[in-house]
């Protein structure tokens, strides 16, 4: 089929799997034990407080009732209010703290990839030997490291003792380029503020490696294993015989078919790029949406957490979306 | 059909090289954890809970790992962590696995629209991302040690539904289960005499590898301060108070904990590798 | 001469021991002329090609002997003198097209590649010539932007062909170009390598296990078993009156389709494992004039006529 209908039947797929994400958010969050509203206000407040409260949550409305609601209310793009201080709509409290978080991901994914690349390409190369040996235990070693332990570990050096880099934050408090997209790597360059941008990057660098190189051990498998493969098959031989560089072989024939089963995982880790990212907020104080959950958590703002599940849960169904239409993309054979 | 012959076993261990190395440390690394925390009271000098000398004092002779933020010992700490968290992980794996082990084989045997709808439910949950997945549970449950089980055996019910399905699957098409059936043997007897001993191998990796991966997510936990209360001993949230002192030179709160979860989920990673490679498996992840 | 090998040995070093996969075979091709090397699964006849562009794949390796293209030994050279020469003045064709093309790349973009990387020409001139040599081997021009999936099985080794002369090599090695397809796309490429060995004056090797195949097209016949070439005639001869047991069971072997109430023959027994290969000659056990000696000495390689042939039975 041509692209345009694989594109068409793929989101229709994502439907029925962001429905059940959804399902599981709610019951996670309404069918627990657990009375939320007491977890607020604790034992001691009156009954008609608690009363209010469980009204004007919807709490007090039958199961299915408030799953529809809560469908309803997605449709329209509501996630509720955030239970405490001002009030305010949760979508706002997450785009005020997702670009954050966006940014420390794409950052930590561009480092895992490249590290995975490195370290794959060269273990593929030499299968077999002590080379190959070590990046399996590499890729074991590092995604063992515990990311809060790592984080310190590398703030201590280079933020300390080397004093190179920041130890926290996102950017020194004025330094921030005008709000385009909301990441200040980005909106620097556009707005060509320089100094934005050196200081910028210099916070988004510890994180991002710390992210990156726990989550880049996946991609030296995959990387090397594919490679294998690949180098492996007929068509490399043939390349050979027809006196093609090595060099030319490597880069344009055997890498781009080794990284087709590696865009397929990339989805997947994605998830785990979230999920590094909530520990990475927090050790290096960045204020994304991890540091935010995590905060909300200790408040027992219930809309706001359900409200930000609900957003990743998006999220994640977005990218895994959009990572295999650029598979369909690039792989012809899925297409025609 | 494998039956199980230690000798063989041992002899292949040797053969296999690297990975039977990777093997054998890994092994010895969790034993080890494992001694810890069944013998805490024996290798610990004081007791975990009790304040025994002055906030943040550096090893000693007298507190070979130093104390932490309220004086604690961190020696005894560390060794008492171990036991939280081997409960843990132990409890929520047999969740994990209670659950997801025999949905996986009814639903990769069984097939059909069953199949199809339980498989679209772990892979949803499969794509989410496990740590928030948990700290989503986590967050509704409260702070427990049952409650951080279930918040950890969430996150993998699917990985072991999948696996186990697809040995199923690949499995059931095989001549002998079409033998046996031929002979006039039971679905249930199928699942039991057959599939379920080949199975069994794949869930030893699985299990290894998903050990070392809960380590890490019930340490992050901790570290957030979502999983036991204080003052029970654990090594992720000794982690997170030791932060604040961290990098004005008191190394030690911090880096005896952290290092040990590393250690820990080190040990369960070679462990599940090496095995992995030995019984000749592809890689499964 | 065109190509003269010489005493050549190919040793595959495996953990279990070593494959004799090709021991001392010589033999001598000219310009415009077809060697069809025949075999069964396991004789060396693949080795023996891959060999000729050091194309064999660890742990393979050439132990000993020599390869001469125009007088120039193919072994003792470089591997970036061998890259030039490979795919120019010898050109290789593989079994199966659809795992011999890259599956991500356009076919007429992987005929440019080959051309460019050898020549210094712009790449609309590359261009050029790939759509001619499309039409040369017989597929429509417009196919230049299909991707290698979209293509018949025929029309891929075809493509296949189209790069092996993409640059009018003086010889090119076809392992087993047609087993993969069907009995009519195999006459049009057996037509083709006629055509290129009558036009263009390329010299074939053509690697096949078929025998029948091979008296069809080609000039000289080589028979290979366990590594040896058994028998080196021109085919007529051969078809006439094999000299090697071994070749004659082959031909025996051939199902004649006229012929009524033809029993299948077959050669008993099956071919040595080359780890361990039979002492003497190695198809002494199903070789039905074996002679004492042969289970015991190598047999000598004997030239009878301008024919070659490895066999006890022509005196020692």
């Amino acid at each position: 089929m041509s692209l345009r209908a694989y594109v068409i039947t793929r989101i229709l797929m994502t439907i029925p799997m962001i429905l059940i994400l959804l399902t599981l958010v709610f019951l996670v969050m309404r069918v627990l034990p657990g009375n939320p509203v007491i977890a607020i206000v604790g034992m001691k407040a009156s009954p008609e407080y608690i009363k209010k409260l469980e009204h004007q949550l919807g709490l007090d409305k039958p199961l299915w009732q408030q799953y529809l609601d809560y469908l309803g209310n997605l449709l329209k793009g509501d996630l509720g209010r955030s239970m405490i201080w001002g009030k305010r709509p949760v979508i706002q409290e997450i785009m005020d703290h997702f670009p954050a978080t966006l940014e420390l991901t794409i950052g930590g994914f561009l480092v895992s990839v490249l590290l995975g690349l490195a370290t794959g390409m060269v273990a593929g190369i030499r299968s077999g030997g002590k080379v190959d040996a070590s990046m399996r235990i590499y890729s074991i070693v590092v995604y063992s490291l515990f990311i809060p332990l790592l984080g310190m570990m590398l703030q201590l050096v280079f933020g300390v003792w080397l004093h190179l880099l920041p130890v926290g934050g996102r950017i020194d408090p004025g330094m921030e380029p005008p709000p385009i997209t909301g990441l200040y790597v980005l909106d620097s360059i556009i707005s060509l503020k320089m100094d934005s941008l050196l200081n910028s990057l210099a916070h988004l660098a510890l994180p991002s490696f710390t992210l990156g190189l726990v989550l880049s051990g996946i991609y030296t498998r995959l990387v090397r294993s594919s490679l294998i493969e690949v180098l492996g098959q007929d068509f490399i031989r043939a390349c050979k015989a027809r006196g093609l560089p090595g060099r030319a072989i490597l880069f344009k024939h055997a890498l781009k078919n080794a990284l087709i089963p590696i865009l397929t995982m990339m989805g997947l880790q994605f998830a785990l790029l979230l999920a590094g990212a909530v520990l990475t907020e927090t050790t290096f104080s960045w204020p994304g949406m991890g540091t935010f959950l995590v905060e909300r958590i200790t408040y027992r703002d219930f809309t706001t957490i359900q409200g930000s599940i609900v957003f990743y849960a998006l999220f994640v169904a977005l990218v895994s979306l959009v990572v295999d239409l650029v598979y369909a993309y690039v792989d012809p054979r899925i297409r025609y | 059909m494998r039956t199980f012959n230690f000798s063989r076993f041992l002899s292949s261990v040797r053969d296999a090289g690297l990975d039977g190395y990777m093997m054998v440390v890994g092994l010895i690394i969790v034993l080890v954890v494992l001694v810890m925390a069944v013998f805490a009271e024996f290798i610990a000098p004081y007791d975990p809970i009790k304040t025994v000398g002055m906030p943040v004092t550096p090893p000693s002779p007298e507190f070979p790992w130093g104390t932490d933020t309220i004086g604690r010992d961190v020696f005894s700490r560390v060794v008492y962590g171990s036991r939280t968290i081997m409960i843990v992980i132990l409890m929520s794996t047999a969740l994990s696995m209670a659950v997801g082990i025999p949905l996986g084989l009814i639903s990769g045997y069984v097939g059909g629209p069953l199949d199809r709808v339980l498989s679209l439910v772990m892979d949803s949950i499969y794509a989410f991302p496990g740590l928030i997945l948990a700290i989503a549970v986590a967050a509704m449950l409260g702070p427990g040690i049952y409650n951080t089980s279930i918040s950890l055996a969430v996150v993998y019910i699917p990985t072991y539904f999948r696996m186990v399905r697809g040995q199923v699957l690949s499995l059931r098409e095989q001549l002998f289960v079409e033998a046996a059936r031929a002979l006039g043997a039971t679905d249930w007897r199928i699942l039991r005499k057959y599939i379920f001993p080949n199975v069994f191998f794949i869930i030893a990796v699985v299990f290894s590898l998903n050990v070392a991966d809960a380590i890490l997510t019930e340490a992050g936990l901790s570290f957030l301060g979502l999983s036991v209360p204080a003052p029970t001993p654990d090594w992720g949230f000794d982690l997170k108070n030791g932060q604040r002192y961290f990098l004005s030179g008191k190394w030690w709160p911090v880096v005896f904990p952290g290092t040990m979860i590393i250690l820990l989920a080190l040990g369960f990673g070679l462990l599940g590798e090496g095995l992995n490679r030995m019984l000749g498996q592809k890689e499964v992840r | 001469m065109l190509l003269e090998i010489d005493d050549l040995h190919v040793y595959y070093f495996t953990k279990r021991g070593v494959v004799r996969a090709v021991e001392g075979v010589s033999f001598q091709l000219d310009r415009a002329e077809i060697l069809g090397v025949v075999g069964e699964s396991g004789s060396g006849k693949s080795t023996l090609g891959l060999a000729i562009m050091n194309l064999v794949p660890s742990p393979g390796r050439i132990v000993k002997g020599s390869i001469k293209l125009d007088g120039k030994d193919l072994t003792k050279m470089s591997e970036r003198e061998l890259r030039e020469i490979r795919g120019k003045e010898i050109a290789m064709v593989f079994q199966d097209p659809m795992t011999s093309l890259d599956p991500l790349m356009r076919i007429g973009d992987q005929i440019v590649e080959t051309i460019l990387a050898h020549e210094d020409i712009s790449k609309e001139e590359a261009k050029r010539r790939a759509l001619e040599l499309l039409e040369e081997v017989g597929i429509s021009k417009d196919r230049f932007n299909d991707y290698p999936h979209q293509l018949s099985g025929g029309m891929r080794q075809r493509v296949m062909i189209a790069m092996a002369i993409s640059l009018n090599p003086k010889l090119i090695i076809a392992d087993e170009p047609t087993t993969a397809l069907d009995v009519i796309v195999q006459d049009q490429i057996m037509e083709l390598f006629s055509k290129l060995r009558d036009e263009f004056g390329v010299a074939i090797i053509l690697i096949s296990h078929d025998l029948a195949l091979e008296l069809e097209v080609s000039d000289k016949i080589g028979v290979m078993y366990a590594g040896w070439l058994m028998e080196l005639s021109r085919a007529e001869e051969l078809a006439k009156k094999p000299l090697n047991p071994y070749a004659r069971e082959l031909l025996k072997a051939i199902p004649n389709v006229e012929l009524e109430e033809q029993e299948l023959v077959s050669i008993p027994g099956s071919p040595p494992d080359l780890h361990d290969p039979p002492p003497g000659c190695r198809f002494h056990p199903r070789c039905p004039d074996a002679m004492p000696i042969c289970t015991k000495e190598e047999p000598p390689t004997k030239s009878i006529d301008g024919r070659f042939v490895k066999c006890w039975l022509y005196g020692g």
